[in-house]
């Protein structure tokens, strides 16, 4: 086949299920035939237009998108530390273990009233709760990570003759690197999550504030509105991640879709 | 006087106790400098543990293991290994780069790094390889740079852990006439392990044929002093063969047997 040919069909692959899809939703919607309770498409676009003629989708998505951001950074740094000293150092993981293997079934919606009380309505809570989730998802991929380095790679780089900090740069930390970029994306997935959570029960603004708040008024389309900009977003996270990670660490191959 | 030195050497993992099993006992092995000395037993007998005490992966239990007259203490470059397959090279690495690794430790100039690792990347025939990574290259070509990336440490003794167990017999045919030649006349001592009887004649100066383990040692030794590159399908070849895989044979039918018992 040409490749235009090859073009049209990946286009009809991702683009034809999409249209099927509201196509559908529209029919249910016209089925379900209360149109408060259940928005069609179009009604749901038009909610979305009147929500950024307003300048709230904008404003919602961007402290949405600035808390997860600073949040992930902040865990990213944090759980790549803690999980490389946990796969470089036994005593550290005996230590470490027992918490870290508990702490991360406590999700951070456990911790949502706790860190309320602690941190109340402001930044620090929702930022707090994204570094929470973000670090358990990195340590734990950072400390396999290591653990699972090819033996024969560290002896070789042992016979010649790098030993310390250098056999840490030069070996330990490339090798680590696929795994923690893959914990890295699962991450942002959970920040995704714990966002939403967080700014239902404790903001005054945010994607998840928009979809709590909406459920007083009613107002089914401008739910609709947060979950599908929810989703695009994350789309949109994910991509940008796998085009970064391909772009600076292609060498190490990260794994990707 | 030989280079390397095994002396009643005990090895067994675990701590000591009546319930040790030995992988090694009272294990003894003499290589002269330049050397080549292929090391052949059963699966499983202590090949690779001897290889690792050289190495400086393992501490002996018992006994003593010198080498230039000196205990043998960590894993250096004075001794070089070539693993079994690609796992030891660095795939975030080009082929270059990997070559290069041992000299970048060192602390060699980039030039001359450059240099030195393209000089041998061109005698294992890698020269138009170089900036290609390890996953794009077939396993014969991987364990090439292997070999360059030993060579290029101008190591006195190499050590080979059956580099060439996992490629095919065509691929392997191919590198073992290409050791041969890169190291005739290179001057370096080589402790190489296999259990392909084959590849140990066309390759050894000497054969030791290692005893069935646990508590294994070297049960009979073979001197090669046939011309090389070896014919393998000379009578002598067919001779040394034969003599060897009466002694070799009897110790795979002990493992294989208490195999079946088990």
């Amino acid at each position: 086949m040409s490749s235009a040919g090859h073009y049209l069909s990946w286009l009809a692959l991702r683009v034809l299920p999409f249209i099927g899809l509201i196509f559908l939703w529209d029919a249910a919607a016209r089925a379900f035939d209360v149109p408060v309770l259940f928005p069609t498409p179009l009604a749901t676009w038009d909610k979305a237009v009147q929500l950024v003629g307003e300048g709230q989708l904008q404003s919602d998505i961007a402290i949405s998108l600035w808390r997860i951001g600073v949040g992930f950074a902040v865990g990213c740094v944090l759980g790549t530390v803690l999980g490389l000293m946990m796969g470089l150092s036994r005593p550290v993981a005996d230590i470490l273990g027992p918490f870290v293997h508990t702490l991360r079934f406590i999700g951070p919606i456990a911790w949502i009233s706790a860190v309320m009380i602690w941190f109340g309505l402001g930044e620090t809570s929702k930022i707090v709760l994204i570094v929470y989730t973000t670090t358990f998802v990195v340590l734990v991929s950072a400390m396999i990570g290591v653990m699972t380095i090819h033996p024969n790679k560290l002896r070789a780089a042992r016979v010649f003759g790098a030993r310390g900090w250098r056999l840490f740069l030069y070996v330990t930390f490339p090798a680590t690197l696929p795994h923690i970029l893959s914990g890295a994306r699962l991450a942002m997935m959970n920040s995704f999550m714990t966002i939403i959570a967080a700014e239902m029960v404790a903001a005054r603004e945010g994607l998840g504030f928009l979809i709590f708040n909406s459920r007083q008024w009613m107002e089914v389309d401008a739910i609709f509105v947060g979950m599908i900009a929810l989703g695009l977003l994350g789309l949109m996270a994910d991509m940008l991640m796998v085009l970064l990670t391909g772009l600076l660490f292609r060498r190490f191959r990260p794994l990707s879709p | 006087m030989s280079l390397i030195r095994f002396a009643g050497v005990d090895f067994h993992y675990g701590p000591a106790g009546p319930s040790a099993s030995a992988i090694l006992k009272g294990f003894d092995l003499e290589i002269a400098r330049g050397e080549f000395y292929v090391l052949l037993g059963p699966s499983g007998c202590g090949k690779t543990t001897a290889l690792n005490l050289l190495a400086g992966f393992e501490r002996p239990n018992a006994g003593t293991l010198i080498m230039d007259g000196r205990p043998i203490g960590a894993p250096g470059m004075d001794r070089v290994v070539i693993f079994q397959g690609d796992d030891s090279l660095y795939p975030w690495l080009t082929a270059q780069e990997n070559v290069e690794f041992p000299l970048r430790m060192t602390g060699i100039s980039a030039g001359e790094r450059r240099r030195r690792a393209k000089l041998w990347l061109s005698r294992v025939g890698l020269a138009n390889h170089g900036q290609k990574f390890p996953h794009q290259l077939s396993g014969g070509m991987k364990q090439r740079i292997q070999i360059a990336r030993a060579l290029v440490c101008d190591a006195p003794v190499l050590l080979m852990d059956e580099p060439f167990g996992a490629l095919d017999a065509q691929t392997r045919t191919i590198l073992q006439d290409e050791l041969v030649a890169i190291c005739s006349g290179s001057g370096a001592t080589v402790l190489f392990i296999t259990h392909d009887i084959a590849e140990a004649i066309i390759l050894a100066d000497r054969i030791g044929v290692m005893r069935a383990g646990p508590g294994s040692a070297i049960k009979d030794e073979f001197a090669l002093d046939l011309p090389r590159p070896r014919n393998r399908g000379s009578v002598e070849f067919a001779a040394a063969y034969d003599r060897i895989q009466r002694v070799l044979g009897e110790e795979v039918r002990k493992v294989v047997s208490r195999e079946a018992a088990a």
